[in-house]
C-alpha cells in the first residue's frame, strides 16, 4: 500500500488563495505491499487549506482531506482526532467524514474545522500539529501522519494597552436586540387579508354586497313581503313569481317544476312549500280565491326564508 | 348557488383567521411592550423589571446590561447566569460576551487595585466566557477583541514551543504571573 501526499492550499471558502503549494510526498506503506506481493495500490492523500496568513484570536481554520483508497483499503474512523481542545490555544470544533465507494475503494472526504485562541503580541507563526490517519485493510493497518499546517496569527491591538477615548480598556456591552416581529408582522397580513376575503365573500352571499343583485333575490323580495298586509296577498304572490322567474332566466310555471329542480337542485329542500305555493297562485289568480289568506301570507314569507337560506347556502 | 359546505367553510375560515388575527395581535403587543422595556433599559433607566421570570430573554438580558452599567455587578451576574441555556445560539454568544465583560471590568479593577489574587480567576471567568462567545460566533469581533485584552491582563502560562505544543498539557500549568498591561514596548 502506497501514498501520495499533497498539500494544496485550495479555495476552500471564498477568502482562500488560490495558490498551490509544494509539497507532494511518495511514502510506501510496507505493510500492505508485503501482504499483497505485487505492485501496491496507491492511496491519494490531499489536504485543501486556506490562506496560511492574515488569522486573529477566535478565528476559524477549515481543512479538507480528501482521500482515495484502493483495494478495499478503510479509513479507521474511530481513530480520528476528537473534537474539543487539541492544545491550549487550538480547539478542533467540527468534524466531518464522507465516505462513498469508488473504483474498488473508497473516496474520503474529512473536513476538519480549528478555532484559533492564540493572542500574540505580534505576528507569529504557529502550527496546527500533525496527525495520524489510521487505514485498514482486512486485519493489516497502517498509518499515514498528516503534516503540521503553519500559518500566522496577528494581534488585534498594539502591544501597549490603552484606553480608549472612553477611558476603557476594552470593548462595551453588546445591548440587548430587540424583538423581531417580522414573522408576526407577515403573519398578521395574512390572516388580515383571510379574514377580508372570506368575509367579502359571505358579505357578497349574503346580499350585502350593493351592485351584485343576483344573491339577494329572495332577501329584497323578504323585505318586501314584509311590508304587505293580508290583503295584499296577490301583490305578495306576485312578487314571490317575479322571484322565482329572475331566478330561472325564464318564467317558472308549476308544470315547469321538475325542470327548475333540475336547473337548480339546492331547491328540491322546498319542493313542497313551492308546490303550496303554486297551488295558492292558482287559486288566487284562476280560481275563487285563498280560503285562508292569513295564513297563506304567513306561509309565504316563511317559503320566502326558506329560499333565501338556500340562495346563501345555508341550507 | 353556493353549496352548503362551502358556506359552512367559509365561515369556519373567517372564524379561525379571525382568531389567528386576533391571537397575532396580542403576540404583537406583547414584543411592542417588551421592545419598550428593552430600548428604556438600553436608554439607562433605573426601573426594576417586574415579572422577571416570564420576561423575554431579550428583556432579561437588557436588565443585565443596564446592572452591569451601574456597577451593580451580583445582580448582572445573577441575571446572566440565568440566560446561559438560551436557545438561541446568537443570543446565547450575547450573554457569554457580557458575561466575559462583567468579569473582565472586575479583573482590571481588581489589578488597578493591585489586588491580584482576585484579578486572577476573574480573568480566567472572562477568558472562558470569550471563548465561549467566540465558539457560538468567530466573527464576533468584539469578543475577539476583549479576549486579546484578557489574555494581555493575564497571559496563558504555556508558551508556544515544542514542548507546550503537545496535545492536553495544560492541566499541569500553575499561574506564575503577576496579571496586568504591557506599558510599552521593551
Amino acid at each position: 500500500m502506497m501514498m501520495r501526499f499533497k498539500i494544496r492550499s485550495q479555495s476552500l471558502l471564498q477568502s482562500y488563495l488560490p495558490a498551490r503549494l509544494t509539497a507532494r510526498l511518495l511514502l510506501p506503506l510496507c505493510l500492505a505491499t508485503a501482504c499483497t506481493g505485487t505492485t501496491p495500490p496507491h492511496n491519494d492523500v490531499t489536504l485543501l487549506a486556506p490562506r496560511p496568513f492574515g488569522y486573529v484570536i477566535g478565528d476559524t481554520i477549515r481543512h479538507r482531506l480528501i482521500i482515495d483508497t484502493h483495494n478495499g483499503v478503510q479509513l479507521q474512523r474511530n481513530s480520528l482526532p476528537k473534537l474539543g481542545p487539541i492544545n491550549y490555544w487550538l480547539d478542533l470544533t467540527d468534524l466531518t467524514v464522507n465516505a462513498q465507494p469508488r473504483n474498488g475503494g473508497f473516496h474520503y472526504e474529512i473536513d476538519l474545522l480549528y478555532q484559533v485562541f492564540y493572542a500574540p503580541l505580534e505576528v507569529k507563526m504557529l502550527s496546527i500539529p500533525s496527525f495520524n490517519l489510521p487505514l485498514a485493510q482486512g486485519s493489516n493497518t497502517a498509518t499515514q501522519t498528516v503534516p503540521a499546517w503553519h500559518f500566522t496569527v496577528s494581534p488585534l491591538r498594539e502591544l501597549a494597552v490603552r484606553k480608549d477615548n472612553g477611558g476603557d480598556y476594552m470593548r462595551p456591552d453588546t445591548p440587548a436586540p430587540f424583538l423581531d416581529n417580522t414573522v408576526l408582522l407577515q403573519g398578521l397580513l395574512l390572516s388580515t387579508l383571510t379574514v377580508l376575503a372570506s368575509a367579502a365573500y359571505l358579505a357578497y352571499l349574503y346580499g350585502y354586497v350593493p351592485g351584485f343583485p343576483k344573491r339577494s333575490l329572495f332577501k329584497q323580495t323578504g323585505k318586501k313581503l314584509v311590508k304587505l298586509t293580508d290583503a295584499q296577498i296577490g301583490e305578495a304572490l306576485s312578487l314571490f313569481h317575479q322571484a322565482l322567474n329572475t331566478l330561472n332566466g325564464t318564467p317558472v310555471f308549476q308544470a315547469g317544476l321538475t325542470e327548475f329542480y333540475r336547473q337548480h337542485p339546492p331547491y328540491r329542500l322546498a319542493e313542497e312549500p313551492l308546490a303550496t305555493f303554486f297551488q295558492m297562485s292558482n287559486q288566487h289568480f284562476f280560481a275563487d280565491g285563498i280560503a285562508n289568506p292569513i295564513g297563506a301570507l304567513h306561509a309565504l314569507r316563511q317559503l320566502c326564508n326558506l329560499c333565501l337560506a338556500i340562495e346563501r347556502g345555508q341550507r | 348557488m353556493i353549496r352548503p359546505l362551502t358556506h359552512k367553510l367559509l365561515i369556519g375560515v373567517l372564524l379561525i383567521s379571525g382568531g389567528v388575527m386576533a391571537a397575532q395581535l396580542g403576540a404583537l403587543l406583547s414584543i411592542a411592550h417588551s421592545n419598550g422595556l428593552i430600548a428604556d433599559f438600553n436608554a439607562g433607566h433605573t426601573n426594576k423589571l417586574s415579572g422577571f421570570g416570564t420576561a423575554a430573554p431579550e428583556v432579561r438580558l437588557a436588565q443585565a446590561v443596564s446592572w452591569q452599567k451601574q456597577r451593580r455587578y451580583e445582580e448582572a451576574l445573577a441575571c446572566l447566569n440565568g440566560l446561559l441555556d438560551t436557545p438561541d445560539p446568537a443570543l446565547q454568544a450575547t450573554v457569554r460576551y457580557n458575561l466575559g465583560n462583567l468579569y473582565l471590568a472586575q479583573a482590571v479593577a481588581k489589578t488597578e487595585a493591585a489586588a491580584f489574587n482576585d484579578a486572577i480567576p476573574l480573568a480566567s471567568l472572562a477568558k472562558q466566557a470569550y471563548r465561549q462567545a467566540l465558539a457560538l460566533d468567530s466573527h464576533y469581533w468584539d469578543a475577539k477583541y476583549n479576549l486579546e485584552v484578557a489574555m494581555r491582563l493575564l497571559p496563558e502560562m504555556a508558551r508556544i514551543n515544542s514542548e507546550d505544543d503537545r496535545p492536553f498539557n495544560q492541566t499541569s500549568q500553575l499561574w506564575t504571573t503577576v496579571p496586568g498591561f504591557p506599558r510599552g514596548l521593551p
